[in-house]
């Protein structure tokens, strides 16, 4: 969960598109550390935020190649150096028979990290009584939040947001 | 999926515009997001019908039928079930395959069809891959039961220990123990992920309504909200739906779609070398991990069909689950059905080409021998009847494609019995020969089986939201209905009339936006 601002602004939207374009106005207009609320992501709003890539795809990647090369030294260690035995004539290090396993642990790994770094990314953790700006901000409300130290500042975020078809705006950290 | 530009031609709103040509769009554009959260959440608040109690005792009856059995089974050995020599592999396993097989359709419709862009998913992703779940969960049951001695099945997994021993890697039993615990480790998160931002929702709902009904006397009531309150705000970790927390969350979603479809193609075949690494003639085929993979995905569908209709009518859901979607799983059904009839026919083929005598034999056994009723019956079930599939007013009927569902079912439950059993009956010495029985008992733990599957899932239909409301309102055509037609993106029905039935891409948009 992203952070609310010590000072700013929150605008509340109805619809998705007033929110884009209240967000790229706000952008536009100079207004740094933009963030929004919405029940389902909006696809291409990160753009228009200038909101960055996420590094969860760079650590399932490490995730997979870690989770893969456990799974090999696991199987060569145990059938050729810890504790070797003939079956049925098979050479120790069979590592064609190997394949599979080292798939499944790479695979595993990978889903893993990537569920735990989603988990880490978002600072999300079980937590009943989460404080939330508005209950129907996951049902079918928008919501922009604009931070702003100065009197000034809120007033001029206020009269863009008004502008662009908030139907309420609230001030934080009066 | 369009992205928006930053600045927009003049006339054109950010999803991407105009309504083409009259393609039907996924969602009926009259239903706003609030009708999405309050038809999906209404199980989850509301008390079942008594139609919901009668099916639920009737599965926790065939559950506690079962759990006896299996009781007697762990106290008398396995002895008082079918199998002997030769056939040691018999009703246990071919449940495993069974409902393994079941399991794959929910990960095939969340992964494969994501990557896809098949957006039509959106409404049928989150209860396909709860059956998913479900199914790999009763599969777990039957090979740990078939190994004996269940409370040393930890043997299978590979840690220092006092008996100094490791376990066989090059043996594909093992490998199915690992395929299979992955897979379910997978299917389970990448649900659990999907569901974060919904269960939000059911958390919020719940603290809505508790704030309504604050000055009302009904304590009972209130105290169930709280309770699903707080177990809603667990579970939804403090999702708060910032769009900094959807970047990274559908990245992460999007990878878990990357990882699980090598890992659903995987493990029906990892499962199908269980068989086709040994010699056993009907066995020793290098046909099997494609062929099990189609078959799982044709059971699978099969049972998406046997869940849905009931689910869709029983919780008012038609208007997300329409006859689109199960019109389109018809035709998956017939699909593979197809591809399964050309690995039925092509292992005869090969059987008579190699001039191998006995996998001659077993394909001769199979056709004409005593047990030919089962392979004659998974033959109708799974090549002939869903052939009437062609028909565009079969695949939009309900009863009829339900009554087709469960042919499948029984089906694709005779292909693995036909597959394990028969081959087994007829090995290399006639003096092995036999005629395969199930005991009362092979029976009962299949019934259990099916009243684990039918308890979780019916479970599931009044606790958790059974469908992914958060992407179900992305592909709404018009999020806030009742007012103007904001012309948001609108997501048609692939293989409709004129159109390739995909989101646009911007330059397209840009297209339109200039010629208007």
């Amino acid at each position: 969960m992203a952070l609310l601002p010590k000072k700013g602004l929150v605008a509340f939207f109805n619809d998705p598109d007033d929110l884009v374009h209240a967000a790229a106005q706000a952008r536009e207009e100079g207004f740094k550390n933009l963030d929004a609320y919405t029940p389902y992501p909006i696809h291409g709003i990160e753009e228009v935020m200038g909101i960055g890539r996420s590094w969860i795809p760079k650590a399932a990647l490490a995730a997979l190649i870690a989770g893969a090369t456990l799974g090999f030294t696991l199987q060569y260690w145990t059938h050729v150096m810890d504790w070797p035995i003939n079956i049925g004539g098979k050479p120790l290090n069979a590592w064609p028979a190997f394949m599979v396993i080292v798939f499944e642990s790479g695979v595993l790994l990978a889903a893993l990290t990537n569920f735990f770094g989603m988990f880490i990314a978002c600072r999300l953790l079980p937590n009943a009584f989460v404080q939330t700006l508005d209950d129907d901000l996951t049902n079918d409300r928008f919501a922009l939040v604009i931070p702003a130290k100065t009197e000034e500042m809120q007033q001029e975020a206020a009269n863009l947001v008004q502008r662009m078809g908030a139907d309420e705006i609230r001030v934080l950290g009066k | 999926m369009s992205t928006a530009p930053a600045t927009h031609a003049p006339g054109l709103t950010l999803h991407g515009g105009m309504i083409p040509d009259g393609t039907e769009p996924l969602v009926d554009p009259k239903y706003s997001m609030r009708d999405v959260t309050e038809d999906v959440l209404k199980p989850m608040f509301t008390l079942p019908p008594l139609l919901w109690h009668v099916a639920f005792g009737f599965a926790q009856l065939c559950l506690a039928i079962g759990g006896v059995a299996i009781a007697i089974q762990m106290y008398r050995g396995l002895g008082i079930l079918g199998i002997n020599n030769p056939v040691g592999w018999g009703i246990y396993i071919t449940n495993f395959v069974f409902w393994v097989g079941i399991g794959h359709a929910g990960t095939l419709i969340s992964a494969i069809l994501f990557l896809f862009r098949q957006k039509w998913r959106t409404a049928i992703n989150r209860s396909a891959e709860a059956m998913t779940i479900f199914a790999v969960q009763c599969a777990g049951l039957f090979p740990l039961l078939h190994v004996g001695r269940t409370w040393k099945a930890y043997w299978l997994i590979p840690y220092p220990n006092d008996r100094f021993l490791w376990v066989n890697f090059r043996s594909p039993l093992l490998w199915d123990v690992f395929a299979v615990t992955t897979y379910v480790t997978v299917s389970a998160i990448f649900w659990y992920t999907g569901m974060i931002p919904d269960l939000a929702t059911a958390r919020d709902h719940a603290k809505k309504r508790l704030r309504s009904l604050s000055r009302s006397p009904l304590k009972l009531q209130k105290g169930v909200l709280h309770l699903q309150r707080f177990a809603y705000g667990t579970l939804s970790m403090g999702w708060k739906g910032s769009v900094r927390d959807w970047a990274h969350y559908e990245r992460a979603y999007a990878q878990f779609a990357w990882l699980a479809t090598p890992l659903v193609l995987s493990v029906h075949s990892v499962v199908s070398f269980d068989f086709a690494v040994s010699l056993i003639p009907g066995w020793h085929t290098t046909i099997f991990p494609p062929y099990f993979v189609a078959g799982a995905i044709f059971s699978g569908f099969g049972m998406v069909i046997t869940l849905l209709v009931p689910m869709r009518r029983f919780l008012r859901l038609e208007h997300y689950i329409t006859m689109n979607h199960l019109d389109l799983c018809n035709k998956v059904i017939l699909f593979t059905s197809m591809i399964v009839g050309y690995a039925y026919l092509m292992e005869f083929f090969v059987a008579w080409y190699s001039e191998a005598q006995y996998e001659r034999a077993q394909f001769w056994y199979r056709i004409c021998g005593p047990h030919a009723w089962a392979f004659w019956t998974m033959f109708t079930c799974n090549v002939v009847i869903p052939q009437v599939f062609w028909s565009r007013r079969i695949r939009r009927n309900l009863l009829v494609m339900f009554i087709i569902s469960l042919f499948v079912n029984v089906g694709m439950w005779f292909e693995r019995f036909n597959i394990f059993v028969l081959s087994l009956e007829r090995d290399f010495l006639p003096a092995n020969w036999s005629y395969f029985v199930p005991t009362p008992f092979d029976v009962a733990v299949t019934v259990a089986s099916f009243g684990l599957f039918f308890t979780l899932f019916l479970g599931f239909c009044r606790v958790l939201p059974t469908l992914a409301m958060a992407e179900v309102k992305s592909v709404l055509h018009n999020p806030n209905a009742g007012g103007t037609d904001r012309g948001f993106e609108i997501v048609r029905w692939p293989s409709g009339p004129g159109g390739d039935g995909h989101a646009r891409d911007e330059k397209e948009v840009a297209a339109h936006g200039a010629a208007s």
